[in-house]
């Protein structure tokens, strides 16, 4: 690379240069370059397969990556880890898990605590907080699988609100959940934003993006588009990002328009 | 019985047994303790068949050191660090190598296991046929440590498998923490800076070593149930981490105590079958009696929620029917509602049911003093039966007429609605509900309010 790294400010909270990630020998991304800005709510958007999930994974170690280098707040992820939070999918593990909610709550905390350290009041304290913050106080002690599939969501975001990150990676935080936890979630991003932090959020419903967010990034295995919605969220780039597909939910959609008067 | 005597009672059996079978009681049941504390996480972490790939490839192993150490010098096969040192590496091995298969893209975990088990126990088949053939292969009773043979135990293996217990205890304790997050959430750990794989192989190590120690008392092919079933076991009793270890370890020292002593009572069955069949006893005892899921507290539950559902529908039942009947305008209370006669027959046409629980239902509330018979043959409600009737039917209603005019619910509401509707309404809820249709002036449909029932009023005499 010809720019070195020292170059970037370190108030960027994620940069990602010619990164290129692939399974079993497939491309999922290649040659993705992208840059967040300090605090921004950034959409991730982009058909299935498109590599949105990856991109998160790829950044945070957790697969492996092909070339390309990350950056968060101008360094390496091992130095800056603290500043950075990941919320999973929800998906991802078993609910069936024999803990309560603010036992998952304080694993947000584990870290701060250190290697052989036990779990004392006060974290206990700090993750009852979070839990409050995200109206599931009632709901502390209760086992996560007896919790709402959006009270789940809830519990992983009060995890990574403990972290007291810079950065907030979210990996699908509106999948299945109702309303009323999607509001309380877009609330909580703004919250976030107007202190300061940022963060980069898988998304799906393309109708909300410009309601809930600063910044888009169009993804397909490479960058479509990425900038201020107001610039970049355009008909036509949603189009490229998503090829047929939308077109075809256009079409749809104009189709049912036009049936529903008559029914 | 206080823990003093249960304390008392050990002794006293402990006392009846001769040293040997003491010393193997003690063996066995410090193994039961490590292998519950082990198998709790490895049932966390989705890994329950590492432990039987672990103890299946520890066959070819201990056969691999046998032979070796016999070739070196003829005589010497028999030594135990070596065999078990042999056994572990193997044992090791076939994880990684299964590491290894399941990332060929067409394989999955389980063909991966399967492969890896199976390959390696037919090598350790083969081997231990080839031992046979040599002059002291015979006496070398390889095949005991399949099967294991707890009555060999002596006080020298009782020390190493106090040494191995401790060890488990010390490291799940030391890693508890990790152990959990990386059982629950890997890319969440792995996210936040834990090194995963160290951590997963920590607890590969664990599980090697306790199989291993395992092979001379349940055997090695023993070893997973002793793993598996304690933990399995204990799912049914808590939903908190910290507890599930710790009864799957009693668990494991509970059946390893109980399979040792019945064996000591009856010589001809080996001891690690029988550890492994009381293991299967409490599995199945929790699986029906245990305090969370476990299936005769399930069917109660479910049974006692069915007849709260019932005794409410027939209390609404016989309110509506007095209501239509009667013309009770709008809300009528307590004193004016238990004066008023109604018929079985009306309200078991009003209602559905079969005969039997009708009959049922109107037992239970004749008897718990709601309802009385009086001397034409008509029903009545008592006053605190009549109370029960308003409170059920303004709880009713008032659900419904929140769901039908709250469809679009205030935030943080949603998720409670199952909540509601599942145990009913909290009296703070109640409350709420009315003051909204108050402020509608939307009161017309619910009964009116009465402070909470008393406690002591509601006894009848």
């Amino acid at each position: 690379m010809s720019s070195g790294a020292s170059d970037l400010p370190s108030s960027v909270p994620f940069q990602v240069r010619d990164l290129t990630v692939s399974y079993h020998r497939r491309p999922v991304l290649r040659d993705v370059d992208f840059v967040a800005k300090p605090e921004r709510l950034t959409a991730l958007v982009g058909p299935n397969g498109a590599g949105k999930s990856t991109l998160l994974k790829a950044s945070l170690g957790l697969i492996p990556i092909v070339s390309g280098d990350v950056r968060f707040f101008g360094q390496p992820l091992a130095v800056v880890r603290h500043r950075v939070a990941y919320v999973p999918q929800r998906t991802s593990v078993d609910w069936d898990f024999p803990v309560t909610a603010i036992d998952v709550v304080v694993m947000g905390l584990y870290r701060r605590i250190g290697w052989f350290r036990p779990v004392l009041a006060r974290h206990r304290r700090t993750a009852m907080q979070a839990l409050e913050q995200v109206e599931l106080g009632p709901f502390a002690s209760r086992q996560i699988s007896q919790l709402s599939g959006g009270q789940q969501q809830r519990v992983f975001l009060a995890r990574a609100l403990v972290q007291q990150a810079d950065l907030y990676l979210m990996d699908e935080p509106f999948a299945g959940v109702d309303a009323a936890t999607e509001r309380a979630i877009v609330a909580l991003m703004h919250g976030l934003r107007a202190e300061g932090k940022s963060a980069i959020v898988v998304h799906h419903d393309l109708q909300t993006v410009p309601e809930y967010f600063d910044d888009v990034l169009l993804l397909n295995n490479r960058v479509i588009a990425a900038g201020p919605v107001s610039e970049v969220f355009t008909p036509e780039n949603q189009r490229r990002a998503y090829g047929g597909k939308l077109v075809l939910l256009e079409t749809v959609e104009h189709q049912l328009s036009l049936e529903r008067p008559r029914s | 019985m206080t823990g003093l005597s249960w304390f008392v009672l050990a002794q006293r059996t402990a006392g009846l047994l001769d040293y040997s079978t003491r010393m193997v009681l003690a063996g066995t049941v410090l193994l039961g303790i490590a292998a519950g504390i082990v198998g709790a996480f490895l049932l966390l972490r989705k890994r329950s068949l590492v432990g039987d790939v672990a103890s299946h490839a520890a066959v070819p192993g201990l056969a691999a050191a046998f032979l070796i150490f016999e070739i070196n010098s003829p005589g010497s096969g028999r030594w135990l660090p070596g065999l078990l040192i042999g056994a572990a590496v193997s044992a090791a091995l076939a994880i990684w190598l299964t590491e290894r298969v399941k990332r060929i893209r067409y394989i999955k975990e389980d063909a991966a296991l399967a492969v890896v088990l199976s390959l390696s126990f037919g090598l350790g088949v083969c081997l231990l046929t080839i031992i046979q053939s040599f002059p002291s292969g015979n006496q070398a009773h390889l095949t005991d440590f399949l099967f294991g043979r707890a009555a060999a135990l002596v006080e020298g293996d009782v020390l190493t498998l106090t040494g191995v217990a401790a060890g488990v205890l010390v490291m799940t304790l030391a890693f508890f923490k990790e152990l959990a997050v990386l059982s629950f959430d890997e890319d969440f750990a792995a996210a936040q800076g834990w090194p995963v794989a160290k951590l997963e192989l920590l607890l590969t190590a664990l599980v090697v070593v306790v199989t291993v120690t395992a092979m001379q008392s349940v055997g090695l092919l023993l070893a997973v149930a002793l793993l598996i079933t304690p933990a399995v076991a204990a799912r049914f009793w808590t939903d908190r981490l910290p507890g599930l270890v710790a009864i799957s370890a009693g668990i494991g020292a509970l059946a390893s105590a109980a399979g040792t002593i019945v064996s000591a009572q009856i010589p001809r069955l080996g001891t690690g079958a029988l550890i492994v069949v009381f293991g299967l006893i409490f599995f199945i005892l929790s699986w029906f009696f245990g305090s969370k899921r476990g299936l005769v507290w399930a069917w109660w539950e479910r049974r006692r929620g069915n007849r709260e559902i019932h005794e409410a529908d027939l209390l609404r039942a016989v309110y509506e029917l007095l209501e239509a009947k009667n013309d009770v305008e709008g809300r009528p209370g307590p004193e004016r509602l238990a004066d008023l006669p109604w018929s079985r027959a009306a309200v078991a046409s009003s209602l559905t049911w079969p005969a039997r629980r009708f009959e049922r239902i109107l037992a239970t509330l004749l008897t718990r003093g709601w309802i009385w018979l009086d001397a034409d043959g008509h029903y009545r409600f008592t006053l605190h039966g009549a109370r029960r009737a308003i409170d059920t039917v303004r709880r009713h209603r008032l659900w419904e007429l929140y769901l039908l005019n709250y469809a679009a619910l205030p935030a943080g509401q949603i998720d409670r609605a199952a909540d509601i509707t599942e145990h009913g309404l909290t009296d703070a809820e109640m409350e709420r509900l009315e003051g909204l249709f108050a402020a509608r002036g939307d009161q017309s449909q619910v009964p009116a309010s009465f402070h909470k029932i008393d406690a002591r009023e509601g006894e009848p005499a």
